[in-house]
């Protein structure tokens, strides 16, 4: 029986920059990714972590490692929440972006993989969630190029 | 005229193909083979269908060596329905936009102030949305 894993495929009408920013940036992370900042200098063997702000300070609820970092065509990093007691035990899962340019758009693949089983807390966790997370980032990359000038120049880097 | 979301539909609409989205759904990364598996299915058959779903989107192709394994995409489907979910926001703002207007520009209807105060209660305020501003403020949940 093979491990699970998911694929999941979003055409965002905005060039790849953008949308690497977007997924790259604490900033704009916490618009579409359950308002968590996502926080890495990016360089392979560096750390990630999704920080959600509390009173107390920011709380890492996930955390990784970047496997690899190609802007703007490739980003993978190891996946794991070491404070949900139900899953802290298991190996960290891990995510790939390949970001693809289709005449100035991009065609996003994600790939989710490296689950312990079918039985896996982080599976679990995971699988219903992706769809939101990628629309919310579509409407973002999208939304920015028409709305908010000001968000424009900063996700296009420009 | 055709859209976008028309081969979503399309692909939607065949029970088969929802029987076999539902096994990639349970299942991640099944052949064309496990998925006529117990099904009286044809290969040919089941090839036409995955070529539909691949079509709409619904189904991302991966080739792991000489085989070629199925994944169901949700995304597609979700943005369906973020489609009306954002009309119906869009009912809202709009109800919200008259409103300010006519609380803005009461000399519109009534050349005295005092007058046109009076009369907003009754003619500009009023809302064929009915609780526009707790629907509008009010996140919708996941």
């Amino acid at each position: 029986m093979q491990t699970p894993e998911f694929y999941y495929v979003i055409l965002i009408d905005a060039p790849r920059t953008r949308v690497w920013k977007a997924l790259t940036t604490g900033e704009f992370t916490k618009q579409y990714w359950h308002q968590t900042e996502v926080q890495s200098d990016w360089t392979e063997g560096s750390s990630v972590e999704f920080l959600t702000m509390s009173d107390d300070g920011p709380i890492a609820g996930c955390i990784g490692t970047v496997l690899e970092a190609d802007e703007p065509s490739l980003l993978s990093y190891t996946w794991h929440f070491p404070l949900n007691p139900n899953c802290a035990g298991e190996e960290p899962s891990r995510i790939t972006f390949q970001l693809i340019d289709v005449a100035g758009s991009t065609k996003l693949i994600v790939r989710h993989h490296g689950f312990a089983n079918e039985n896996s807390t982080t599976y679990q966790m995971v699988r219903d969630g992706w769809p939101y997370v990628l629309s919310g980032l579509k409407t973002l990359c999208e939304a920015g190029s028409t709305c908010d000038f000001s968000m424009l120049d900063q996700v296009a880097g420009t | 005229m055709s859209h976008p979301d028309d081969p979503v539909f399309k692909a939607l609409a065949d029970p088969t193909r929802r029987m076999m989205l539902d096994k990639l759904f349970a299942t991640p990364g099944l052949t064309v083979g496990d998925l006529v598996a117990n099904t009286g299915m044809r290969r040919q058959s089941a090839s036409k269908h995955l070529k539909l779903l691949e079509q709409a989107g619904l189904v991302h192709v991966e080739w792991e060596g000489r085989e070629k394994r199925h994944f169901l995409n949700p995304v597609p489907i979700r943005e369906i329905a973020l489609r009306w979910v954002d009309k119906f926001n869009q009912v809202q703002a709009d109800a919200l936009i008259a409103m300010k207007q006519a609380l803005e520009d009461p000399d519109q209807k009534n050349s005295e102030p005092e007058q046109a105060m009076d009369s907003l209660p009754e003619e500009g305020i009023k809302s064929p949305q009915g609780p526009i501003v707790t629907s509008f403020f009010t996140p919708i949940e996941d």
